[in-house]
């Protein structure tokens, strides 16, 4: 599979924020050199807490906001060399789905002008559009009496739908989701995880998925990116980070989401991080996550740690980006049904 | 109501609530939010309420409280013997805040932004002690921040909300809520705006508090991984009632209520991949729009026709007390 191509490639993508702090100007270092690839009908998660630049990343790659520095080749064009135009026509191919749709739905367009209105930006001939309106409600499970109502007429749920129908509604080959369950109630989430899954099969997409939450990633990922402050700190495919984690950060956040069984949860030992999440204004020198890391030594305040492993040429494999990686032998998931 | 897994049947719950009903007024006929709750809370005990957005779990919790503006609550809430629903507002105050507190999901949002957060905790005390100097009621801020592990506590008993993380801002929170010692801790949702290596301190903590003050917690959660780990018992909330509650082995062993069950199927784990089950269809009951019978009939796999007619009530079917007629008729063969 590997000698395919893949549809994106991002490498060292850096995004700083200039912001004023005590009145003088200072650089948030929101990325810090990023790169990964995503092959064709494959789910490559980001997942981190808040403030790690997983979203920032999500949003550089499309250039919904520009990148400070870095190359992000889309099917081998590096999209930050193209102009406006040329960008929109790339745009064609790649789409972004929001956490919150209430938020990036215009209220009073009804579901008919929210979905025509990208057809429209896109030269769609007019006599295509109703039928293909059509479609992305079949689609997405909708139905044809939705289409004049307003995003306020639906449930968070519909609305995401609707969402994602509107990112669909050109064909694009690869979609970046940035939490887009998170707002949702489980029995909601589930529907539309399940959604998102089988439109990935039945259309070949492509999914950059941002989440924070652990268990949903696990669901829909083949690969996974974890980010601390602004870099990539392990990456591999889905099962290797889960169940064989390297870094210290990894293994603490696998550690720290809850398990629905009073079983396992009172036999777990859980690592509970000390302290809070350093300023990415000035974030620590060396490895960044080192200032929480048990296993931190002087090496880690002098050296960054690369992200290395078996990492093939197309970085596919798992890699880690710590001086000490290795298993944390007293902590365990608990029994995997 | 027998009440199961209670730690002990002879000691007095501290909190018990009894066909508690909260009806909102809305401009299309009263909304029944809590439509007849019944449960009971003992000392150094967890409960946790579950349920999802519109299931009522919150409400029940400040209608308890008075906090609730417009509605109008019927039914019985005793803490310690004295009746809260319709007490004077005066004696409910002198209540609130000291021996029952809450802390809520948004602490950004229950902060005062201009005031340290020293000053918001010596408030609280105050409020309810009038002869507390100002002195004390400092000193006492910077121990309490200190029992709630934040660091370097006598710099930070003169921050503002603004310079603290959201996880501390929890803290601060937590520490206003233990300030009085109460006897009940009421969280809504304490973790959900933060992150989950945030939640684990959080939730350590919470615990902690509780064994040392034999505090009895009420957990007001959508997420069934915080309940597993943290809670004694649990109370599954739908469209205003409970459906099922039980101890809280027993409702993740052998779930009896077929929404309690999908719940726990459609739940993301982290410890296996699995598919995504799409398990409870459709969309929730709201108070607006309240289906005949059993609420949950027109989204339950097992419904049969009886369930449109009547609204079952809690009785004990396997180990759990569980509202579902077709289950109880399974049980009874």
């Amino acid at each position: 599979m590997k000698e395919i191509e893949p549809i994106l490639a991002v490498t060292g993508l850096v995004k700083e924020f200039k912001v004023r702090e005590h009145g003088r100007q200072v650089d948030v270092h929101a990325v810090s050199g990023v790169s990964f690839s995503v092959y064709p009908g494959e789910t490559l998660a980001i997942v981190g807490e808040s403030g790690c630049g997983k979203s920032t990343t999500g949003r550089c790659v499309l250039r919904l906001i520009e990148p400070t520095a870095g190359e992000v080749l889309f099917r081998g064009t590096d999209l930050l060399t193209l102009d406006s135009k040329a960008l929109r026509k790339q745009r064609r191919h790649m789409q972004f789905v929001f956490q919150d749709a209430q938020a990036s739905l215009h209220p009073r367009m009804t579901v008919r002008r929210l979905l025509a209105e990208p057809l429209e930006v896109h030269d769609v001939p007019k006599e295509q559009i109703e039928q293909r309106i059509h479609e992305l409600l079949g689609l997405v499970q909708l139905r044809d009496e939705h289409l004049d109502r307003y995003p306020h007429e639906f449930s968070g749920g519909q609305r995401q739908r609707i969402g994602i129908a509107r990112a669909l509604a050109i064909s694009p080959d690869l979609l970046v989701l940035d939490e887009p369950v998170s707002a949702l109630d489980v029995s909601i989430q589930a529907e539309i995880m399940r959604l998102l899954i089988d439109l990935r099969q039945r259309l070949g997409l492509s999914y950059v998925f941002i989440a924070h939450d652990l268990a949903v990633v696990r669901q829909i990922a083949d690969r996974v990116a974890v980010m601390y402050l602004g870099k990539i700190v392990e990456t591999g495919p889905a099962e290797q980070v889960y169940n064989d984690p390297q870094h210290p950060y990894t293994q603490a956040l696998l550690s720290a989401v809850p398990i629905p069984d009073p079983n396992i949860e009172h036999s777990r030992q859980r690592i509970v991080l000390s302290g809070e999440l350093p300023s990415p204004i000035d974030p620590p020198s060396g490895c960044r996550f080192r200032t929480r890391c048990w296993r931190a030594e002087d090496r880690c305040a002098d050296e960054e740690p690369l992200l290395v492993g078996q990492a093939h040429a197309n970085g596919d494999g798992h890699a880690v980006a710590c001086h000490f990686p290795g298993p944390e032998v007293s902590v365990e998931l608990g029994a995997t049904v | 109501m027998t009440d199961v897994g209670a730690t002990s049947r002879e000691r007095t719950p501290v909190l018990s609530v009894r066909d508690l009903r909260v009806t909102f007024p809305t401009s299309t006929g009263p909304a029944p939010a809590v439509r007849g709750v019944d449960f009971d809370l003992y000392s150094g005990e967890a409960l946790a309420i579950v349920g999802e957005s519109g299931s009522g779990k919150s409400v029940t919790m400040l209608a308890m409280l008075g906090l609730l503006g417009r509605a109008a609550v019927t039914g019985s809430a005793k803490f310690d013997g004295t009746e809260l629903v319709g007490l004077d507002p005066a004696k409910l105050r002198a209540i609130r805040g000291s021996k029952v507190s809450m802390i809520f999901q948004d602490p950004m949002t229950s902060l005062n932004p201009v005031l340290t957060v020293g000053r918001q905790i010596s408030l609280v005390m105050r409020a309810h002690d009038s002869k507390l100097s100002k002195a004390a009621a400092a000193a006492r801020a910077v121990d309490l921040l200190e029992q709630v592990a934040i660091s370097r506590p006598q710099t930070r008993v003169h921050s503002y909300p603004h310079e603290l993380s959201g996880g501390m801002r929890q803290r601060v929170m937590i520490a206003m809520a233990i300030a009085n010692n109460p006897e009940v801790l009421i969280a809504d949702e304490p973790t959900t705006a933060l992150d989950v290596t945030v939640q684990a301190q959080i939730m350590e903590l919470l615990g902690k508090l509780r064994e040392e003050h034999n505090l009895a917690l009420v957990l007001i959660t959508h997420d069934l991984g915080v309940v597993a780990g943290a809670t004694d018992r649990v109370n599954v909330m739908y469209a205003g009632r409970v459906v099922e509650t039980g101890a809280v082995d027993a409702v993740f062993r052998v779930p009896v209520h077929p929404y309690t069950r999908g719940l726990l199927e459609c739940l993301p784990r982290l410890d296996a991949r699995q598919e995504v089950q799409v398990s409870i269809p459709g969309m929730a009951a709201t108070p607006q729009s309240l289906p005949s019978g059993c609420p949950f009939h027109p989204r339950c796999r097992y419904a049969v026709d009886s369930c449109a007619d009547v609204e079952p009530s809690l009785e004990p079917i396997g180990e759990t007390l569980a509202a579902c007629s077709v289950m109880a008729g399974v049980a009874a063969q």
